[in-house]
């Protein structure tokens, strides 16, 4: 499928009915959906008879879009049911008849507490727009974290570029990835659909980042298996061991990646502890500073961003021409 | 929600030390046609649980024809994919619970959408 029909497609899915504050239900956007989808589909080919996972899936749109590129099962997570609602109708909209259904299975859960409480809940493939973390201190961590406990081969997920370094730098340490890579780094034309949103609308540069799970993670899984009585006996190829050495400058790192795989199952667990902590609390009220921050990424995004990495010139030539 | 995701939910409330497999309590069943795809089959076949999966199409009606234990050697058996296929990714509990089979707390299914959220002292 092309970019420019992803995109139509994308662009008649229902947004938020009423966007709630406190979640950061942001509408993806036909934009950021249709690239994030073409990327994993076209670049990657990791929707196509495999099992999904779409994290925080709100209106479902990521969802929707992996299930009409071929993946044979999507689990859309959310925490808030009305969400989920509007999209069980995207869905069967989407599908059409009632014969011929979406291979979507919406499930009501609080992702950030996924690794604790649906251990089990695995996909070969994650992608989700999580919240940035602008309200709820940490939320996009800790959605990170059950991506990695989700997925069996990669994550791709969007963050808000002025957090790349710490991302990064979280995923490997903390999160056992056996990479961490920017695609491309995508604006964020965010419509003023919050109370607060003073403009109009608000430029935030954001990364599309592709994740591959360590091979601790992998074992992880086969530990969770294992202990509910699951087969243990599991063919599962290491195909992350061979890209470890591509990624330059990291050569400092390699040493300590091997005792990071042994490490990364207990470093997961704390992840998982931490997210966990956080579930039962309520969601904090806005922090005015954190807004006023945010906005200021937004209108000097473009520069300051300029010069952290060379990923810029990926992003031109990734499927862009397809656009116009 | 269909039994490929059944297989792969259970219940962590605090305390719980057998979450797994959920009981279904069936209200009511619905099925959707799916693209019939022997090599996704396969690929996901390793993953099943298989004495869950028999429980849960036992109790949502489609586990006529499915052998008591799976094996590999199976999958070249076209009869038996698609059986597999139907059971698997076609029918759908729209109207139920999820029972945890350790301290009976429900998960209740509404238009198809388990419901996993825990209480608060349940976490």
């Amino acid at each position: 499928m092309k970019l420019k029909e992803l995109h139509a497609l994308m662009q008649d899915i229902a947004p938020f009915r009423r966007a709630k504050t406190e979640l950061e239900q942001y509408p993806t956007g036909p934009h950021l959906a249709s690239r994030l989808l073409f990327t994993v589909d076209n670049s990657y080919d990791e929707f196509a008879g495999r099992t999904v996972a779409d994290l925080g899936c709100g209106t479902a749109m990521l969802s929707i879009g992996a299930a009409l590129l071929g993946a044979r099962h999507v689990v859309g997570v959310d925490i808030d049911p009305d969400a989920l609602e509007v999209a069980a109708e995207n869905i069967q909209e989407v599908a059409g008849g009632e014969e011929e259904g979406l291979p979507i299975d919406l499930v009501l859960a609080d992702v950030r507490a996924l690794p604790l409480t649906q251990p089990l809940l695995q996909a070969d493939t994650v992608i989700m727009n999580p919240p940035f973390g602008t309200k709820q201190k940490g939320v996009d961590m800790a959605f990170l974290a059950a991506a990695f406990s989700v997925s069996l081969h990669t994550v791709y997920s969007l963050h808000k570029s002025s957090t790349r370094d710490f991302i990064a730098k979280t995923a490997k340490r903390d999160l056992g990835a056996a990479s961490a890579e920017v695609l491309a780094q995508l604006r964020y034309d965010l419509p003023a659909t919050m109370k607060f949103h003073k403009h109009k609308s608000v430029d935030i540069e954001v990364d599309l980042w592709r994740f591959e799970v360590g091979a601790a993670q992998q074992h992880q899984h086969q530990q969770a298996a294992g202990a509910c009585g699951r087969r243990q006996e599991r063919e599962e190829e290491d195909e992350d061991q061979e890209e470890e050495e591509e990624d330059d400058g990291e050569e400092e790192e390699a040493g300590g990646r091997r005792r990071q795989h042994v490490a990364a199952a207990g470093g997961l667990t704390a992840a998982a502890s931490r997210a966990a902590a956080m579930t039962c609390a309520v969601p904090t009220a806005a922090s005015l500073e954190a807004l006023a921050r945010r906005d200021g990424t937004g209108r000097g995004g473009r520069g300051d961003s300029e010069d952290e990495e060379e990923e810029e010139g990926e992003e031109e030539d990734e499927g862009e021409e397809d656009e116009d | 929600m269909k039994l490929l995701t059944h297989n792969m939910l259970s219940c962590h409330i605090k305390n719980v030390r057998n979450g797994y497999p959920f009981l279904i309590e069936v209200v009511k069943v619905s099925e959707h046609e799916a693209d019939f795809d022997p090599d996704f089959l396969k690929h996901i076949f390793p993953r099943i649980n298989w004495p869950a999966f028999l429980q849960g199409a036992q109790s949502l009606g489609c586990r006529e024809g499915l052998p008591e234990e799976a094996a590999e050697s199976m999958l070249e058996d076209e009869g038996f994919l698609k059986r597999f296929h139907h059971a698997l990714l076609e029918v759908f509990l729209e109207e139920g619970s999820l029972v945890c089979p350790e301290t009976g707390r429900k998960f209740p299914v509404t238009k198809g959408i388990p419901n996993m959220l825990l209480n608060e002292d349940e976490c």
